[in-house]
Parts: structure tokens; sequence; C-alpha cells
């Protein structure tokens, strides 16, 4: 008798979203979700999201939300962890939210040390508002707001690198969503990310780096080959501090 | 009766805060305001189950605030004219996701980075909209520190009863005036009312505010409907207004000045009154509707903003009321404030 | 044996699935969904091991997988 072995897991839905083809969300969001039940901590979580295309998965998986402003994901999550810092805290970012406007609260929520996670889907674009460069938009890359130069907007930013060196965050790494096996590797540091702050008490960071086919102009079944030849060299995979 | 004992306004605010049941404040340091912060740096660690966070900027303050508030704690902020534009973001979040909090603002002089003197213009900033949208803040303005104390313990009563933000508008000289004061007592912290929108998977919590299209519509016109009813909570004092010819309009410690020039004038036999809001929103217009047009020759108002802000408010009652009372106007406020002299020669030119 | 079951109302035709199979057995259907998408369908079934990466690929979770 077949098994099911593999679908949505509990506490997501069937409710089709917003979400673009192709787009990487929802598989951010279903590493969240399995990472959160395989540490049976779902009931116990709370998840900061700011707006950004995040919103679109509203009422699509089952945990306790609260929506902040744009940016301000960290210091909301703060708040929560200050006052029950018993949950499972979690900020789930964009790049242009927690890189460009809100990097003050997610370098110093990391600074502090907040027992929190702060995920961060970097696509390197303003996705919602349709693609405009943000802060980790590729040198060359193409946005509505222009193509990234040097000369004008600097390097793109690197802001896992940063809060890797300061002292209090517990674990801090960068992934992808391109490929099953990159999906897998972000699922195993989504795990050691929660446990570090759930067992240990300490803030993790996990950069999610992401597909966004509509805004970068790309076919989703070409995104993969591109992100490997362009974002992958700008941003490598792996874990930049672990306290594993 | 328990004994009076000496408080400076911004920690008697601080203590009034920590005893209605205030468990989480976030803050960032400016003047006049950073009494305050300083006090509930060193007072919330000696109380059980209160947090104390000093935040990166009043941006990242106040959205703690709103954290610590959506998860079920009555939380607080405090910050003066600069910082509160910065907060207008988070402010207007808390208000339209119905969150509670309390925001104290002391305010300090002009626009920009003005001057860390005494003023009152931030009034039209605060009572206008709470940051963008439109949504309002239920806002105190107190004159004394006794007031000050009793509104901030009240303010977080109202702030859970409406879910919305209070607001407290005093500014730098009341928050470093030292009075006697009578503190209310701690409240027992198991009695606070349950949130329970702040529970998982709650419709009312914070997570479905985003309930774009009609069902939006209809809770801005809840919330709309909610600040009409609150006509019935202004506050308002009427100070020596039953055979008022003069009536002074005037709030703060603006207000304060104004009652000792008119009692010198009283012991002359001028009959002048004044009306004092001690909320700004919801405006006691009751008080302005009652005015006798036969009676009262001229209001005159008096308030530390240039141009006047207040003075909006007070004709649009008139107005409301339909009546036509002649109104002149005083004005202080870039780093000046009116003396209680100076107001009396400014009465005694009016009443000639 | 192993089969899967796509739940085509969800799915969105962006095709990342098919970069997964290592048989290369799926492939966009020729009609539509109510959305008016293609979805995703499975030739030759009988080849499927079970493997997950479809699955694993898909961001929407549209594709179980039984084995």
């Amino acid at each position: 008798m077949e098994q099911k072995i593999y679908g949505l897991p509990e506490g997501m839905n069937d409710k089709k979203t917003s979400f673009c083809p192709g787009c990487s969300h929802m598989a951010a969001y279903r590493t969240i979700v399995e990472s959160l039940n395989e540490l049976n901590e779902r009931d116990n979580a709370v998840i900061v999201r700011p707006i950004g295309c995040s919103l679109n998965a509203d009422y699509s998986f089952d945990i306790h939300a609260i929506q902040s402003m744009h940016g301000r994901a960290s210091a909301v999550a703060t708040g929560v962890a200050r006052m029950h810092p018993e949950k499972t805290v979690l900020a789930y970012q964009g790049d242009g939210d927690a890189h460009s406007i809100g990097i003050a609260e997610c370098l110093y929520a990391a600074n502090r040390g907040e027992k929190m996670t702060c995920i961060v889907i970097n696509n390197s674009v303003y996705g919602m508002t349709g693609g405009q460069m943000s802060g980790t938009t590729l040198l060359g890359q193409r946005t509505t707001t222009g193509i990234r130069e040097f000369d004008n907007q600097g390097a793109p930013i690197h802001v896992a690198e940063m809060i890797a060196q300061l002292e209090a965050p517990g674990y801090v790494a960068r992934a992808a969503l391109y490929t099953p096996k990159d999906i897998m590797q972000a699922k195993k540091f989504m795990v050691k990310a929660l446990r570090c702050q759930k067992e240990l008490g300490k803030y993790s960071y996990i950069e999610l780096l992401s597909f966004c086919p509509t805004n970068w102009g790309v076919k989703p079944v070409d995104c993969i080959k591109y992100a490997q030849e362009n974002v992958l060299p700008v941003y490598p995979v792996g874990e930049l501090k672990t306290c594993f | 009766m328990a004994k009076k004992e000496v408080w400076q306004g911004n920690e008697a605010l601080s203590e009034s805060a920590l005893r209605a049941g205030c468990r989480f404040f976030a803050g960032y340091p400016i003047t006049p305001q950073t009494e305050i912060t300083e006090y509930l740096a060193k007072r919330m660690p000696q109380l059980e189950g209160r947090v104390f966070l000093q935040g990166e900027s009043e941006l990242a303050s106040i959205n703690m605030v709103y954290g610590a508030s959506a998860i079920g704690a009555r939380a607080m902020t405090a910050t003066s004219g600069q910082g509160l534009a910065l907060m207008a973001e988070g402010l207007s979040q808390l208000s339209d996701a119905g969150v509670p909090a309390v925001v104290v603002d002391v305010m300090r002089a002009g626009p920009g980075n003005g001057g860390t003197e005494s003023s009152q213009g931030d009034y039209s900033f605060v009572s206008g909209s709470l940051g963008h949208g439109g949504f309002k803040a239920f806002i105190f303005g107190p004159s004394t520190v006794q007031e000050t104390a009793d509104m901030v313990y009240d303010a977080f009563d109202i702030a859970d009863k409406y879910r919305v933000v209070v607001a407290i508008l005093i500014d730098g000289m009341l928050g470093h005036l030292i009075e006697a004061v009578e503190l209310k007592p701690f409240r027992d912290m198991d009695s606070l009312p349950f949130r329970q929108w702040a529970e998982k998977n709650d419709p009312t919590g914070p997570k479905v505010h985003w309930c774009m299209g009609p069902n939006w519509e209809q809770h801005a016109r809840d919330v709309a409907a909610m600040y009409e009813s609150w006509s019935e909570l202004a506050q308002v004092d009427e100070f020596m207004m039953d055979d008022a010819e003069y009536v002074v309009t005037a709030w703060g410690t603006c207000a304060r000045c104004c009652k000792t020039a008119i009692r010198a004038l009283r012991a002359e036999g001028y009959k002048v009154g004044m009306i004092r809001p001690k909320t700004i929103f919801p405006f006691p217009k009751q008080s302005f509707a009652a005015l006798d047009e036969g009676k009262v020759k001229q209001i005159i108002n008096f308030e530390n903003a240039i141009p006047e802000q207040f003075l909006v408010d007070v004709k649009a009652a008139l107005a409301e009321a339909r009546k036509d009372i002649p109104i002149v106007s005083y004005t202080h406020g870039m780093g000046t404030c009116f003396t209680a002299d100076e107001i009396e020669a400014k009465l005694r030119e009016v009443v000639k | 044996m192993a089969h899967i079951e796509v739940a085509k109302e969800r799915c969105k035709a962006c095709e990342l699935c098919t970069t997964a199979c290592p048989f290369g057995l799926l492939r966009l259907s020729d009609d539509y969904n109510s959305a008016g998408d293609h979805y995703i369908v499975q030739d030759n079934p009988e080849k499927c091991i079970g493997c997950k990466l479809c699955a694993i690929q898909c961001p929407d979770t549209v594709i179980e997988v039984y084995k």
C-alpha cells in the first residue's frame, strides 16, 4: 500500500496564494513550517511579517502572525521576544526591508542578541512595488529604477556577513531556495537556527536566496541557471557562524 | 488618604504608569523627555515582570512597543517632537491594527531641530491624525503634575478598552516641574483586562487588520463611530466661568499661568473665567456650546505655539455651536512661554 | 511503486518541477485549469520512483508524492 511521503506539511492549507509563478516565498514558508513542526514549536511560534510580498501568504499557514510596518519586523519581534521569551519568535523580512529601510532595526536586534530568528528573503529586488533596485541588487542587474552601477549605488550589501561578525548572534547562515538540494540545505539551516534560538536562547539569522522571476524578467525555469550564474558568486551559501 | 510626595513631572508620570500596569517600555533619549527613560531604566528592573529597553531609535522603540502590546503587555513609550515624527509611522500602524499603547510627548520648541525649551507646538501634529491615514489618538493635556500622574494611570485603561493609542501631551515645563502629588496604588497585575485579540488565531488580532475591501472600510466606519462616542469622555476645567464676561481659552501649562492672572483680575472685580480642555481629543465642545453670546464679550486665547494650533479647535467648536463671539489670541512658543504677569497685562488690555 | 498527485487548480505552471525530475517525466498539460493556466502532468508514471525532488522543488507544494 502506498503511503503519502511528501506534500503540504501540517499547518499549511491548500489555499491558492497570489504569489507569482515560480516565486520562492511559499517554499520559504514551507521550510519554516516544516522546521517548526519538526521541533514541535509551531503552536508556540510567533511570526512577525512586515509589509512586502510576504503578506500574500496571509491565512495560508497556521502560525500566530503579527503584521508590522516596512522594515520594522525585527523591532516588533524584539518586543514580542522580551515579553514572551518562551516563544519561538520569527521575523520574516525581505531584502529591501531588512537590508535597506530596516537595517538599523535588523542589526541592532542581532547585536542585542534578541531571542529570535530573523529570516530574510533575498531576491535582490523590491518585489511588491514592482522590481525596483534594492540594496542587494546585483551589479549590472536591470531594475525599474535603473541598472545597478558601482559608481552610482555601490556593490550589493552583505548583511549576513555583517551580522556574523557581531558577538551576540548564535547562528548566521545563508541558504538558497533554488534546487531541491538547496531547499533541503535551507531546511537543515532553518532547523539549526530555530534550535539555536530555542535551546541556547540566542539570536539566529538566516538569509534565503530566492527567485523573483517576474521582476528579474527571467522565466521561472530559467531562474535556476540565472541565479547560479549571477547570484551565487556574489552571495555564497553556507553557515557563517554556528553555535553547534 | 495617602501622604503627598514631592515628584518631578516626568518621574511622577513614569511611576504612575508602572502602577497602572505598564509592563514594557522602549524609548530613546530626547530632551526634555529623558528623565522618563532614565527613571524607568532604573525602576523597571526592580519590579517583577517589567521590561525596559532602550531602542536604537524612536522608530525601533515604537515598534518594540507594538510587538510587546500585540502579544499582550501594557506598553508605553515617551518622546518629544522629533522623536514623535519618527514614531508617526508606528503610531499609525498601532491605531490601524487596534493595538493599544500609551505615548507621552514632552513637547519642546519649534520645528526642525528647534530648541529644548518648553512649547505647545505638537498640538496639531498629535490631535490631527495619528501619523498617516487619519486614525486618531485619545489625547490628554494635563496642566499639573498631579493631573499628569492621574491621566497616565487612566490612559492604560482607555487604551485597553478602546484598543487605541492614548497620547499624553505635556511640555518641558510640566515634565520638569516638581510638585506635591498623591500617586495611585499599584494595580494587581492579574486583574488587568485579558486581551483575547492577542491570542493566536483570534480574528480581531493584529494579524487580520490587513483586510482590504469593504470590510476595511466598515472597520474605519466603526472606528469613526467610536470617536464620536468619545464626546462623553471629554474632560474640561471650567474655571470661574459662572458669570464670566471674558473667557480665556488655554490648555496645559499655559493655562496654569492664566489661572494666576485670572485670580488677580477677579480680585479687582473683573469677570474673567477660563475654559481649559483636559482632553484634547475628544475636545470638550460642550463647554463652548454652552457659552452665552449675550453675556460673553470676548474670548482670549493664550497658547505657546506660533502660529496658533489650539485656537483652531476653539474656533471650530464655536463655529459648530454657531457662536459669534469675538476672539483675540496671543502666542509665544519659540523658546519662550507666557508668564502669569504677561498674561495679566494682556488681559488688562482686553477688559479695560 | 510510486506515484504523484498534482493539485492542478493550484498549479501556476512555473515548470520548475520539470527541471527537478531525474527522468524528465513532467511536462505542462495541453488543457487548462480554472485559472486559465496549464498544469503539470506526468508522462510514463510507471517510471516514477517517488524521489520527492519535484515536490520539494515546487514552491507552492502542488505535488503530493506517494510511495
